[in-house]
């Protein structure tokens, strides 16, 4: 049994003891959830240290699971996924942990179901065979539904129905193109579901563009683009704290992850006929999220809006085709992950504290938590991009990259940071400054010892991101490098500028961060 | 003649006779005993098929060929029959229902069981209706069978003269068939019509007739309105028998018809076009009830929509429509298993009805929710494999349309299955508590199908091989 393997496994084996433990024994369902957490958040430092940039998939396993399909149970995870799955270890860990308190009502299944979701979230960051990509993909829907649905707030049902069926109408969709891709295959020779086949295939640019568009509509849903970013505000609003964690964190980090790793390399002609279409949109979706977040009453939901913008930013990255621009698009999936996830758990803290996540209800409580405003203070600044952060790191690269080719949009996209600054200070301002308005905020207690150990390591990330990216980025980009060559060889570049310019775009070294040696050596 | 072809079936005939004079004999226990012998007889049909399973036996002049093909129908037929029969024996202390039915209802199961049987393994248009007419009888005693319930009677009435109706299509179509090309056997005609000798649009027609007949009984729209009142009505029982075992029948036989007899006759068409429908009126339906037996009669409708996309791609199809079927049977009976169990005694079981069931019996209302996640065709369950398998085959034959209509409706889907999840873990417990004693049969009949839910899901592979092989040998 390979790593891999076991860290998909692992949780959901964890799952099912906990689903038939004894009733009498469900006040430690937390605790074991939290060992297993822990054991699998080790085990998947292992990736981190045994990864060797630019050799393509690693950690690969291989076995036989559909013949009659041409279907393989098949892993590896690259420079594109090593950093998610680190990343959803890390914060179903911290998702746990954060939980102790929050959730009274029906442990064993809350802590199983966090724990399918890893597996499932794992497993599609991991798969290299498309069906079992979308076993994956499809079946972790399952315990985003009940860990909204069962522990959710007073909307749950209407948030969770939601969720799903948008994620269903995308999904089913690329379900059709892959069985169509399965077709294609099959007609010369046997049929098979390996996605390195399928990056060899060559389909004919018209039916590209179809393939592509229910790939994309898929991963649009998910990431979530505008205008297809409806149900998210919801579910994010209803979920419970670690689930809104989960899902800003992880979930929405597979809609991009899937246009890097499926739908971009595999149709890059149908791509480039909708490259335009998608520059639009996450520049729209950057600029409408971020005046959308201005007028949130609710936290919860402005953090929700704000990830809208956010996730923009990502597609912006991607729509870049240059290494600078798809660097910092890995690397803020990241960041978005780190800095969201820590604002939703410390919204969570308080709400537990005060019953309410109003902006009206606060005001000046600072006074009265103080270590709680340092460490949120902190979180939205590297949300907003503060140099220094993580946030800063990611949008750089991000926007230098899209500069290179599309200035104008790029120019407007920065509005998208401007905007943030003011509505993430606006919210801290209200929130924590100035006098104590209300007699009931007067006495709140500041973060104990559980919660700061479940932040504390979010906010080291946040700074050791933000301070030497070096080895994040020094393992994203060989494999980037590989995939970016990949997507330029099939044709026209998509991005307007000519390969030569796309490549020698590398050398980056003001943040050190760059080696374009590196990037040539490895093999895809 | 050739006994050994029709062994299965005459193991079933005996099992009858058995169970009726059971009856006699034992009236205080007869129901139970005869419960459990039923489903022994059942386990005997199904050992006498596995032991002869790669085996062709043709029979009495041609009018019977027990091949691969028909084996793997009669195994899926059994096992929902099995299923069916755990759920009758299970929920028949229950006050009610006892007395008012006892043995027989076994009896005419069996016998109904054979009727289907001879569906898929008749080569002979006298044995087909003799088939439709063997299967369709007992189950209108058996819906009726809550003799004290008009809606039961009411039920019962409603599928006689549905089914009535259907043979008379059945009839008509293969007076014109016959008259078409002077033969009964399906590869007589398929020989004439291949050779061009008889009358190709009265083929056609009588053809047609004759899918009619059989989509009757399948509940595939336009031909379903009888199936949501009889499956309100029905006792869950019966209604758990007859909402897989008739339908993988039926479209066993409409897979061997489109093979041998109609193979030049364009059926995919007219299948294409139920197909269309079936999901369309079965899903947009299905989204309103609340009564959860109404609900499962409409997505019965949508189901049949997807098998009929499988098979509306021709005959290579007929393995995932197989393996389709296999899982559809761990569905749907077992879905009407769980409606059983909650419903102790025969009263409607609503959405709200089975409101907080997941804090009250969390066994039974996890089966029910993988059952329901399987039905909307989300992995690992075997509703997932098994879509994707049909799909996979209807792209192949180029009907990309079809399946993205039928993908599209099953996203809908989701929305009604998961309305039912939804009521069962996140609804607040009702006020009344109701009984929630199980019984052995009801057990077995939960852990049964969902198994069948989710191993075929998980590894799909030795089952699709199963089902894939078997239509080399049909002929």
């Amino acid at each position: 049994m390979g790593i891999l393997t076991f860290l998909i496994f692992w949780p959901a084996l964890a799952a099912l003891v906990l689903l038939f433990l004894p009733t009498r024994h469900a006040h430690r369902a937390g605790w074991i959830a939290a060992a297993t957490a822990a054991i699998e958040w080790i085990a998947s430092l292992w990736l981190w240290f045994g990864f060797v940039p630019g050799s393509g998939f690693q950690f690969v396993e291989h076995a036989q699971w559909i013949p009659r399909f041409g279907v393989a149970y098949q892993l590896g995870v690259d420079g594109i996924s090593l950093l998610l799955v680190l990343l959803t270890t890390l914060l179903t860990l911290i998702g746990v942990a954060s939980s102790f308190s929050a959730i009274s009502a029906s442990r064993k299944g809350y802590y199983a179901s966090l724990l399918l979701l890893e597996t499932g979230v794992i497993g599609a960051f991991c798969a290299t065979d498309v069906f079992l990509f979308y076993v994956f993909w499809e079946a972790m829907l399952v315990p985003m539904y009940f860990l909204i649905g069962v522990w959710g707030g007073e909307r749950r049902i209407y948030a969770t129905i939601k969720f799903v069926l948008y994620t269903m109408a995308g999904s089913l969709l690329m379900l059709v193109a892959i069985i169509w891709m399965y077709q294609y295959g099959a007609r010369s020779g046997a049929g098979t579901f390996n996605l390195s086949d399928w990056y060899g295939y060559s389909i004919p640019p018209s039916t590209q563009v179809w393939l592509f568009a229910a790939f994309a509509l898929a991963f649009a849903i998910k990431v979530p683009m505008f205008p297809f970013h409806t149900w998210l505000p919801d579910a994010h609003v209803q979920a419970p704290a670690a689930g809104s964690v989960m899902l800003a964190g992880v979930l929405l980090k597979l809609g991009t992850y899937g246009f890097f790793r499926f739908a971009v390399p595999l149709f890059p002609q149908g791509y480039a006929a909708l490259a335009d279409t998608i520059w639009v949109l996450a520049v729209v979706g950057i600029v409408y999220g971020a005046v959308m977040t201005l007028i949130q009453s609710d936290v919860k939901s402005l953090i929700a809006y704000s990830s809208v913008s956010h996730l923009g930013f990502v597609m912006l990255g991607l729509s870049a085709m240059n290494l600078i621009g798809a660097s910092g698009s890995v690397l803020q999936q990241i960041n978005h992950g780190i800095s969201t996830g820590a604002l939703f758990l410390l919204v969570g803290m308080i709400y537990e504290r005060r019953h309410t996540r109003q902006i009206d209800d606060y005001g000046g409580i600072y006074a009265v938590v103080p270590v709680f405003t340092s460490v949120f203070l902190i979180v939205a600044l590297s949300s907003i991009g503060l140099p220094g952060t993580n946030g800063f790191v990611g949008e750089f690269l991000i926007l230098l990259g899209a500069f290179a080719v599309r200035p104008i949009f790029t120019a407007v996209a920065t509005v998208g940071i401007v905007l943030a600054a003011g509505y993430m200070l606006w919210m801290v301002r209200r929130v924590f400054f100035g006098t104590v308005t209300r007699p009931e905020n007067e006495h709140i207690r500041d973060l104990g010892f559980r919660e700061l150990a479940v932040v504390v390591p979010l906010v080291i990330l946040i700074i050791w991101v933000g301070v030497y990216p070096r080895p994040f980025l020094d393992r994203i980009n060989p494999d980037l490098q590989n995939w970016l060559q990949r997507v330029h060889a099939s044709g026209p570049c998509p991005c307007g500028i000519n390969k030569t310019t796309a490549s020698t775009l590398v050398p980056f070294d003001t943040t050190g961060a760059i080696h374009p040696a590196s990037g040539q050596d490895g093999g895809g | 003649m050739n006994l050994v072809a029709i062994l299965p079936e005459i193991v079933l005939c005996i099992g009858a006779f058995v169970l009726m004079v059971l009856d006699v004999a034992l009236p205080r226990r007869g129901a139970t005993v005869a419960g459990w012998l039923s489903v022994l007889f059942i386990l005997l049909a199904a050992l006498v098929v596995l032991a002869g399973v790669d085996q062709v036996d043709t029979g009495f002049s041609g009018m019977i060929v027990a091949d691969r093909f028909a084996n793997l129908f009669r195994l899926i037929i059994y096992l929902g029959a099995l299923v069916a029969n755990l759920t009758a024996v299970g929920s028949w202390h229950s006050k009610g229902q006892a007395g008012i039915f006892g043995a027989e209802f076994f009896a005419l199961m069996l016998i109904s069981i054979v009727g289907m049987d001879m569906l898929v393994i008749g080569a002979h248009m006298a044995v087909l209706f003799l088939g439709l007419e063997i299967l369709s009888l007992p189950l209108y005693a058996m819906a009726a069978g809550w003799v004290r319930s008009e809606a039961a009677v009411e039920a019962g009435a409603k599928y006689f003269l549905n089914g009535a109706f259907a043979s008379g299509f059945l009839l008509f179509g293969i007076a014109l068939v016959y008259g078409a090309t002077g033969s009964f056997t399906l590869e007589g005609i398929g020989r004439a019509v291949a050779a061009g000798t008889a009358h190709d649009l009265l083929v056609w027609i009588g053809g047609i007739l004759i899918a009619v007949g059989f989509l009757f009984k399948m509940a595939a729209a336009p031909f379903h309105a009888w199936a949501p009142d009889v499956y309100a009505g029905a006792p869950t029982p019966t209604v758990a028998f007859f909402s897989a075992a008739p339908k993988a029948a039926a479209i066993g036989l409409l897979l061997r018809l489109t093979q041998t007899a109609f193979a030049q006759v364009p059926l995919g068409t007219i299948l294409w076009g139920v197909a269309w429908l079936s999901m369309l009126i079965g899903n947009l339906w299905a989204l309103r009830q609340r009564d959860l037996k109404r609900l499962l009669a409409y997505s019965g409708i949508a189901h049949v929509g997807y098998a009929l996309v499988g098979l509306s791609a021709g005959v290579a199809s007929a393995g995932a429509v197989g393996f389709y079927l296999l899982g559809y049977v761990g569905m749907a009976v077992g879905g009407f298993t769980v409606i059983a169990a909650v419903g102790r005694g025969g009263q409607t079981v609503t959405l709200d009805t089975i409101s907080g069931l997941g804090r009250r019996q969390p066994l039974v209302a996890g089966v029910f929710t993988i059952m329901m996640f399987a039905l909307a065709g989300i992995p690992p369950t075997v509703g997932f494999a098994g879509k994707f398998a049909l799909f996979s085959e209807a792209v192949r034959a180029g009907s990309v349309g079809l399946v993205i209509w039928a993908v599209l409706f099953s996203a809908l889907s989701v929305y009604y299955y998961l309305r039912v999840v939804v009521a069962m873990w996140m609804w607040p417990e009702p006020e009344t508590q109701m009984s929630t004693a199980g019984t052995t049969g009801l057990r077995l009949a939960l852990v049964l199908s969902a198994l069948l839910c989710l191993i075929p899901g998980i590894y799909p592979q030795p089952f699709l091989e199963f089902a894939g092989n078997s239509i080399f040998w049909l002929r």
